[in-house]
């Protein structure tokens, strides 16, 4: 080899500013036309119809409802999970398992950017079936006229999750090349999703509200109705999400062959930003609750989203009362009147009786951290409040039983808004209570022997035979026994029921305050 | 010793490469491991043996992980009442099924085809093999979870049918993980479905009624499965 | 005869891969030579078993291979190297070749001197307890070749069996070939002239499906003297004037 003047550098010819993205664009389009996913789609797609959506059908076409298990509870989530980072596994291991890790590191582009390329067409299939899906299933709710307000903060938090499932995925099959990647990926996610589901189930507070699947964690029955949902946990799980995809996407840069020392120092800065991201959120986690509205984070939360919604209520008139109800219960208007006709019309014209019937968002235990059914009278005049919310519909039906008949409904109802009337509060009341609140019943037609059932199913019944007396609520002022339903009491209310109605309604009109005030025995009853 | 040797090469001891050879022939030798032994003396052949120890799904790793997800199972069950094991189990053996045999994860799959061993015994012997070892850590850890005799037992069926899936699904497509989906998606409907319909996530293993498209899904899937490894018969 | 086939073919959807081979073979070296495409790995496949004819009839070793049993004994005295040769990257040289020894039915007490004597033959025996993913790909194609020897086949079917191997190890290559070829007959499927010139006695030369020559690698030579066909040897002369002739009779047909 003889030495020769060394050639003149040729000057480069700068590429063009246009081709730098035009190049990414093309690169990200070939991976598209070249991903796994659209293959599992199918799977998920009838998955999806059987645990998202055939469920939600029972329930009544209001959003918070027909939305509570597949949103709010994630299991649209636990529909795509598993198969998204399975797939994933399965794309990130590619370079290894056709050997082309050599060729990807010698190219021009580094090789966590093309990694990132396949990555992206991964997870835009991912996310864009999910919100196709989901936004298929919401076409079908928006067609049969479902109304209130659509979950769209937790419509995002399947998004992210979607996202994150990909990115955790795309890295264990990246960093693990092998042909079980996938299956290990995709069976490391149903367990972290089982996890997910259990942990903290009950928990009203901490920080296993974050977990994406806490059934606990989602939104109460008044949500979109009366409050807007609360967006302080969806805001705290993107973010914990987020935090996942970002670290997941930057370990892929940390490896001497992902590229240079300044890209590899970028892949820790997003690594690094994506566990802040996700500790704050656990963090956050921590300080949340379950209020009335839903979860509260203060550090997220917005005091505006506390007012109501603001709605004009639709009315209808029974036995000389307005019953009005939220606007989007208007298809159940003419079922709750007709419903609460007959309670309304032995109330009628007696001390205390209802003036008006409004439905509220409903009682809110703090302790069980949901609402409860008891129906409430107060105010001057007195407005009964019918929390329909805590109801199941006629027509509908929970994921295990039959559709609800009008009677069983109607009945539920009744029996309700005679216990709120004779002031029993949220327990079964004093005996005297119990009598009063059965001859009324069987006023307005219902059996005494159907009523322990309905009482039963009403959560107001007395409790059994040798059982501890109830206390607190329903308990009586002293010198007044609380005991249980006895057969004393059916035969005083059957004594009341006897009575002519003329003489039962002076009679109530005379002592019905001191029966609301739990100071009547039932010694004391005709 | 460098270099392509021959016998009756000029110039060789051939004694040497003899001895050479008996040596090499004893240090090189790998002594089957004791199950392998069994196997070979089961089965009559110790290549079916040697195929069935090196089935992907019972390496170690493997059977390790299995356990893993089945104990956190039962320990999920013992803290939360929900009876684990036997929805977890049917999906982890399908998955193992998949990966019993077929070109998705023999990297010597032409190679294999050309066996005196036929490929349907190797699929048959290992499907039956991993078959029995899920079973056998389902029962273990149903056990371990304290959960009714029923549910201990009534997960074998549905265990079958979702193994049919993922092996039909495997034959077919050549690829193991597609045989995974398919059987883990299978699987999930069913739990999901009749959860759904009676409350119960158990449904898919307690429910009666479901006996008989169990049956006919195994068998189905077992049908598949003949076909396509069906080996076509030559035109002379 | 070892091998018979009488108008073999094989068709993938609308492709013909091969069209109505037909070949007869004992002991001895045979060269399947061609461009890429023109058949050979599919009529290979076929003869391996792996791949069922479309139509036509094929014997190997007397036997014929549509039928079970024949099948199985043809397969236990059946060498193959694939193409495309997948190996198990855990397991050591001695393993693989065990693992396909034991697999083609070799009694067990037999295996550990087989497989040592195939290893050895190939030159692997430094690296006999090397895993395989360690290994380059000349010696994995080496160890492929050795898993394909270990039973002393009698019928010997090689797919482009010098790819990676260097000069040296080539021209040992070919000295097993003829070695083989004294009791066996070796098919040895190969695009590179020079394999085909320096090993085989008999030479097939294919080309879109179809035998379009078969001879002595000497009657190649023949086929390209005074053609002006391009090569830089004369079998590579030959080889070129042959397939030019084939296709210029395939354009005057068409």
């Amino acid at each position: 080899m003889t030495a020769t003047a060394a050639a003149p550098a040729q000057p480069r010819t700068p590429r063009a500013a246009s081709a730098v993205p035009l190049a990414g664009a093309r690169l990200l389009w070939v991976e598209l036309r070249h991903n796994a996913m659209p293959f599992i789609l199918p799977l998920i797609a009838a998955l999806l119809w059987f645990d998202s959506y055939r469920p939600s059908m029972t329930q009544p076409p209001v959003w918070a409802w027909r939305t509570f298990w597949n949103m709010g509870q994630g299991h649209t989530i636990i529909d795509f999970g598993p198969f998204v980072a399975g797939v994933a596994a399965w794309m990130g291991s590619r370079e290894g398992r056709r050997a082309i890790t050599d060729l990807i590191t010698a190219a021009a582009r580094p090789r966590w950017i093309t990694q990132l390329a396949t990555w992206a067409a991964t997870a835009i299939w991912a996310v864009g079936a999910y919100l196709v899906f989901a936004g298929v299933m919401f076409g079908v709710y928006v067609a049969q006229g479902i109304l209130g307000a659509p979950p769209w903060w937790w419509v995002a938090v399947g998004a992210v999750a979607v996202a994150a499932f990909s990115a955790a995925g795309f890295a264990v099959g990246a960093f693990y090349p092998s042909r079980f990647a996938a299956p290990l990926a995709a069976f490391g996610s149903v367990v972290v999703l089982m996890m997910s589901s259990q942990t903290g189930f009950r928990d009203t507070s901490g920080w296993a509200l974050i977990l994406p699947t806490n059934s606990n964690g989602n939104y109460q029955s008044p949500s979109g109705i009366f409050y807007p949902y609360l967006p302080d946990l969806p805001i705290a799980r993107m973010m914990l999400l987020a935090g996942i995809t970002l670290a997941a996407v930057g370990l892929l840069g940390l490896p001497s062959r992902a590229g240079s020392l300044r890209l590899r120092w970028t892949a820790a800065v997003v690594t690094l930003a994506g566990v802040v991201m996700a500790g704050t959120a656990i963090g956050l986690a921590t300080t949340a609750r379950l209020g009335p509205a839903g979860i509260v984070i203060p550090a997220l939360h917005d005091a505006a989203n506390d007012r109501e919604i603001p709605a004009t209520p639709v009315c209808s008139h029974t036995a000389g009362t307005p019953v009005c109800l939220n606007p989007v219960y208007r298809p159940y208007l003419a079922d709750v009147t007709a419903a609460l006709h007959p309670a309304l019309a032995q109330m009628a014209g007696l001390p205390g009786a209802p003036a008006r019937v409004t439905q509220t968002a409903g009682s809110y235990n703090s302790t069980e951290g949901a609402y409860e059914e008891a129906m409430t009278i107060s105010g001057h005049p007195p407005v009964l409040g019918v929390p329909l919310g805590t109801f199941l519909l006629p027509g509908t039906s929970g994921f295990t039983s039959a559709p609800v008949r009008f009677a069983d409904f109607a009945s539920q109802l009744q029996a309700l808004a005679v216990h709120a009337f004779v002031g029993a509060g949220a327990g079964p009341g004093t005996m005297a209570q119990q009598a009063v609140q059965a001859a009324l019943l069987q006023g307005a037609g219902m059996p005494f022997a159907a009523q322990p059932k309905v009482l039963g199913q009403a959560g107001v019944a007395p409790p059994p035979p040798g059982a501890p007396a109830p206390t607190g609520a329903g308990a009586a002022g002293p010198g007044h026994d609380v005991g249980p339903a006895s057969r004393s009491v059916y035969a005083a209310a059957h004594r009341l029921a006897a009575l002519p109605a003329a003489a039962r309604r002076a009679w109530l009109t005379a002592h019905l305050a001191a029966v609301q005030s739990g100071q009547l025995t039932l010694a004391q009853l005709p | 010793m460098s270099g392509w040797a021959s016998p009756g090469d000029p110039g060789r001891e051939v004694d040497l490469d003899r001895v050479w050879i008996n040596v090499a022939a004893q240090v090189w030798c790998r002594q089957p491991a004791r199950p392998e032994r069994l196997a070979g003396r089961l089965l009559r052949s110790p290549g079916l043996a040697r195929a069935l120890v090196t089935t992907p799904s019972l390496l170690l790793g493997w059977v390790i992980a299995t356990a893993v997800v089945l104990l956190t199972g039962a320990l999920a069950t013992l803290g939360t009442g929900t009876p684990y094991v036997p929805l977890l189990a049917p999906a982890v053996a399908a998955a193992g099924i998949a990966y019993a045999y077929g070109p998705g994860i023999d990297p010597a799959w032409e190679l294999s085809k050309s066996m005196a061993v036929s490929d349907r015994m190797v699929l048959l012997v290992r499907a039956l093999a991993v078959f029995a070892l899920n079973a056998l850590l389902g029962l273990a850890a149903s056990a371990a979870s304290g959960i009714a005799a029923a549910l201990t037992f009534g997960w074998l069926l549905p265990m079958t049918a979702a193994c049919a899936v993922a092996l039909a699904a495997a034959t077919l497509t050549r690829s193991a993980n597609v045989g995974v989906g398919a059987g883990l998606a299978a699987w999930m409907i069913a739990v999901l479905a009749s959860g759904a319909a009676t409350g119960q996530f158990t449904a898919a293993v307690t429910d009666s009624a479901l006996v008989l498209p169990y049956l006919i899904i195994a068998l189905c899937g077992g049908a598949i499965v003949l076909v396509a490894t069906r080996i076509p018969r030559g035109t002379s | 005869m070892n091998v018979e086939l009488t108008d073999l073919t094989r068709r993938f959807g609308r492709t013909q891969a091969v069209a109505g081979v037909s070949l007869t073979g004992g002991p001895g070296v045979f060269g399947l030579l061609g461009p890429n495409g023109a058949g050979k790995t599919s009529l290979l496949r076929m003869m391996a078993t792996v791949l069922p004819p479309t139509s036509g009839q094929m014997r190997l070793l007397g036997r014929d291979p549509g039928a079970y049993g024949p099948r199985r004994e043809i397969r236990r005295r059946l060498g193959y190297l694939p193409q495309n040769l997948g190996y198990y990257p855990s397991f050591t040289v001695a393993e693989f070749v065990e693992y396909f020894a034991l697999l083609k039915d070799m009694p067990a007490g037999q295996v550990p001197r087989a497989v040592a004597t195939a290893v050895e033959r190939v030159g692997l025996g430094s690296r006999a307890r090397a895993r395989l993913r360690t290994l380059s790909g000349g010696m994995l194609r080496r160890a492929g070749i050795a898993q394909a020897i270990v039973n002393e086949p009698e019928l010997l079917l090689l797919d482009e069996p010098t790819a990676g191997l260097d000069p040296e190890q080539r021209l040992e290559f070919r000295a097993l070939l003829r070695e083989f070829g004294q009791r066996a007959t070796v098919i040895v499927s190969t695009h590179l002239v020079e394999d085909v010139g320096a090993a085989c006695t008999e030479v097939a030369l294919m080309d879109n499906g179809r035998i379009v020559f078969h001879g002595t690698p000497a009657d190649l030579v023949a086929r390209g003297e005074g053609t002006g066909a391009a090569g830089d040897a004369p079998l590579e002369r030959g080889y070129s004037a042959v397939l030019a002739a084939a296709r210029s009779t395939v354009a005057a047909r068409a």
